[in-house]
């Protein structure tokens, strides 16, 4: 892979692709995060994740040669790793064991997405979503490192509302509501959990 | 069921026929009536399911008895690949909504296949691939239907 790669640093803000746009190729996430969103008919902006380290973007357009179905743009300054399509392909047909890895990658995009779906599809309201949020980049924050309820926030109100479905308004009133209530603590650009069972119990209402 | 919303209908995703093929080999078929289930959210993934005939009901459901209806599958599909693939448990419950005739094929056959089998790894990225889009395709919809602002 080293032969066909083309590796660059983007500052914060950059856009890597675009939804609907045709696939150049692959970006693997060396460093720093992105976030990916899709934007639907009625111009709805849904932020399906943040891409970390070590993931793949662009895979499934780029296999089927196929308009990217989401957009991605750092949120950090992100080293990345570019492989054209062609090259890409290349690659994935001369090296067997690349190919079940790419679908392994794909397999962990299409869980993620059904996740997705049901979180934002059966979930009641918007504070059982962002309950259920703070929980899963806790979760995520604690396979990576040691177990802290203290989470970096790096996403604005208004990406978090992108996040779960709901308005800029409702996210910064459903986190003042969890101050008031002692469950979440924000100091700066730290989120500190202190009641961790309320907050399951908020997730699971 | 009462807490049911449908979804309109995504594209369906076929398994292209060499791929069928292929699996004619490793492949256990019977059949099955309706309201059976073959996988429900949360189980470990035992292996993929091929639908001959027949139509199978894609579901996710929440612990409060809500239920999003998300996909029927028909002839051609083939069910749980990407958590056979990944080796993580079931995102949605699959059930037959009439008889069906339906091929299995195990986790551990099926990933030995695919390293075995160089040309069909590739048809199983293209499947993959479109499922993937399928569901950023489903995510667009649910995110149109939620009301802005709910508390």
């Amino acid at each position: 892979m080293d032969s066909i790669k083309y590796t660059s640093v983007y500052p914060p803000g950059s856009l890597l692709f675009v939804q609907g746009q045709m696939p150049r190729g692959v970006y693997i996430l060396c460093t720093g995060r992105a976030k990916i969103s899709t934007c639907s008919n009625e111009g709805k902006t849904l932020i399906l994740k943040i891409a970390e380290a070590g993931e793949v973007l662009g895979l499934s357009a780029t296999i089927l040669g196929k308009p990217y179905e989401v957009s991605a743009e750092t949120v950090e300054p992100t080293q990345v790793n570019f492989v054209k399509r062609e090259d890409f392909l290349r690659f994935l047909n001369e090296h067997g064991e690349a190919c079940l890895h790419a679908a392994q990658e794909l397999s962990e995009k299409y869980h993620a997405a059904q996740k997705e779906i049901r979180s934002l599809g059966l979930s009641q309201s918007a504070s059982e979503k962002l309950a259920r949020l703070i929980l899963d980049w806790y979760q995520n924050g604690t396979e990576k490192a040691q177990r802290d309820l203290r989470l970096k926030l790096f996403l604005t109100h208004e990406e978090i509302a992108q996040m779960i479905g709901t308005s800029r308004e409702t996210v910064t009133r459903l986190l003042s509501d969890l101050k008031k209530k002692q469950i979440i603590q924000i100091k700066g650009s730290t989120l500190l959990i202190r009641n961790k069972t309320a907050l399951e119990e908020m997730a699971n209402s | 069921m009462q807490n049911d919303i449908v979804l309109t209908e995504p594209k369906t995703v076929a398994v292209p026929a060499p791929l069928l093929q292929a699996f004619d080999s490793i492949n256990e078929i019977s059949y099955v009536p309706e309201g059976k289930v073959l996988f429900t959210r949360g189980e470990s993934p035992t292996g993929v399911y091929l639908l001959y005939s027949g139509t199978v009901s894609m579901a996710v459901s929440s612990p409060n008895g809500r239920r999003l209806a998300l996909h029927t599958a028909g002839p051609g599909e083939i069910l749980g690949l990407g958590a056979a693939v990944s080796g993580r448990t079931h995102e949605m419950t699959a059930e037959t909504t009439s008889s069906a005739r339906i091929g299995f094929i195990c986790r551990s056959d099926l990933l030995r296949f695919l390293q075995q089998q160089r040309e069909v790894s590739w048809s199983l990225l293209e499947l993959l691939s479109k499922d993937v889009q399928a569901c950023y395709e489903l995510l667009r919809i649910v995110g149109d239907r939620i009301p802005r602002g709910r508390g």
